[in-house]
């Protein structure tokens, strides 16, 4: 799973997401891609089930690009814990996806298998998503 | 490269508020700049725009604005850049820049790969890493688009950008940039045990065996 391999502070403020993707927002490398239509955090677990799923419907033909990164790590108090004596441990990592972001790119396959696989993918996510054609604009809801 | 025209009106006014109204009513906010002139705001109906698009090879066509319906001349200008919606990728607005048909601009033309590439028969996949290439000539000279043969690309080879010409344009890119590649097919791994692993299994199975053989016997003895 996607971590990353060293971080400055072990533990992170949990932000605001607040507005649209202004950058990672238009297909880079592949002719198809998965859009979030949503901000959240999709965690390591997700990314790498999405990626699964995709690689696995495309039979390891075509490619697959992964453009989030999950660089914020997430704290968990243990159970049955009392409140308070600090901030808990770093449970998992997610990356924040705002609306608009391009997630993942796919190519070297047919569009029809490209929409299948992304459609699985989509399905391990917990947003709304939208499969993006580098031909036609707009593209169509997952 | 080839002109279309297309028919804009002055706007009054600027500003987010007054761009979402137009939007609303089904036009573009735009600006006209460049060669010393003032700039211009102005506005594109939506359908007249996306007219002149379906046309077009790319983003950046050459178009001759007609500003409002009395004026006599026409602007030669290029479309500069189309900010896009992030999220319905629907246009927000047009940069149109003012140019002189003598003098040489920079624009990137669209690439257009043609062909079955050698390596994707055998396996590789074809991945394209630039769809625009930075030029530089006069309007005459520009292309539309450049068709870019890729037939001949077998598996693990690149096209670059020093494989290419434009004629009587000039490519602003660095000669070595890659402009697609065929990738090689993944090899699945398949483990072959050595003859000393073998070996050590079938010791293990073995012992196992005897194993659950003694354990039997015991159980007998018991009872």
């Amino acid at each position: 799973m996607l971590m990353p391999k060293k971080t400055k502070y072990r533990k992170t403020q949990r932000g605001r997401m607040k507005g649209l993707a202004t950058r990672g927002a238009q297909l880079h490398f592949g002719d198809y891609g998965i859009k979030s239509l949503e901000n959240a955090w999709i965690n390591s677990r997700q990314i790498e089930a999405a990626r699964v799923a995709m690689t696995r419907k495309m039979k390891r033909s075509g490619r697959v690009w992964i453009n989030i990164f999950p660089h914020k790590s997430v704290t968990k108090k243990p159970a049955e814990t009392r409140m308070g004596k600090g901030k808990g441990a770093p449970e998992y990592w997610v990356a924040v996806v705002r609306r608009g972001r391009i997630m993942f790119e796919i190519s070297g396959v047919e569009e029809n298998l490209a929409y299948n696989a992304a459609k699985l993918a989509a399905s391990k996510l917990p947003i709304k998503t939208r499969f993006v054609n580098r031909e036609k604009d707009g593209g169509k809801a997952l | 490269m080839k002109k279309y025209s297309l028919s804009v009106k002055k706007r009054k006014n600027a500003g987010t508020a007054y761009s979402r109204r137009l939007r609303r009513d089904g036009y573009i906010p735009a600006v006209l700049y460049g060669l010393g002139t003032d700039v211009q705001h102005l506005m594109v109906h939506h359908k007249d725009f996306q007219d002149v698009m379906k046309q077009v090879a790319g983003e950046h066509a050459l178009i001759s604005i007609k500003v409002g319906a009395r004026s006599k001349g026409e602007v030669l200008s290029i479309i500069k850049e189309i900010q896009h919606d992030p999220i319905n990728e629907s246009i927000l607005h047009i940069d149109f820049e003012h140019i002189s048909p003598d003098k040489p601009i920079s624009v990137d033309v669209s690439i257009q790969y043609v062909g079955d590439p050698v390596g994707v028969e055998k396996g590789g996949v074809f991945s394209p890493h630039l769809w625009e290439l930075p030029v530089k000539g006069t309007v005459d000279k520009l292309p539309d688009f450049l068709e870019i043969n890729v037939s001949e690309l077998d598996l693990e080879t690149a096209l670059h950008v020093k494989d290419i010409s434009v004629q009587g344009c000039e490519i602003l890119l660095d000669p070595d940039r890659t402009l697609a590649s065929i990738l090689a097919p993944r090899k699945i791994e398949e483990v072959i045990p050595s003859a000393e692993e073998e070996v050590e299994e079938e010791a293990a199975e073995e012992g196992a065996k005897d194993g659950e053989a003694g354990e039997g016997k015991e159980e007998a003895k018991e009872e």
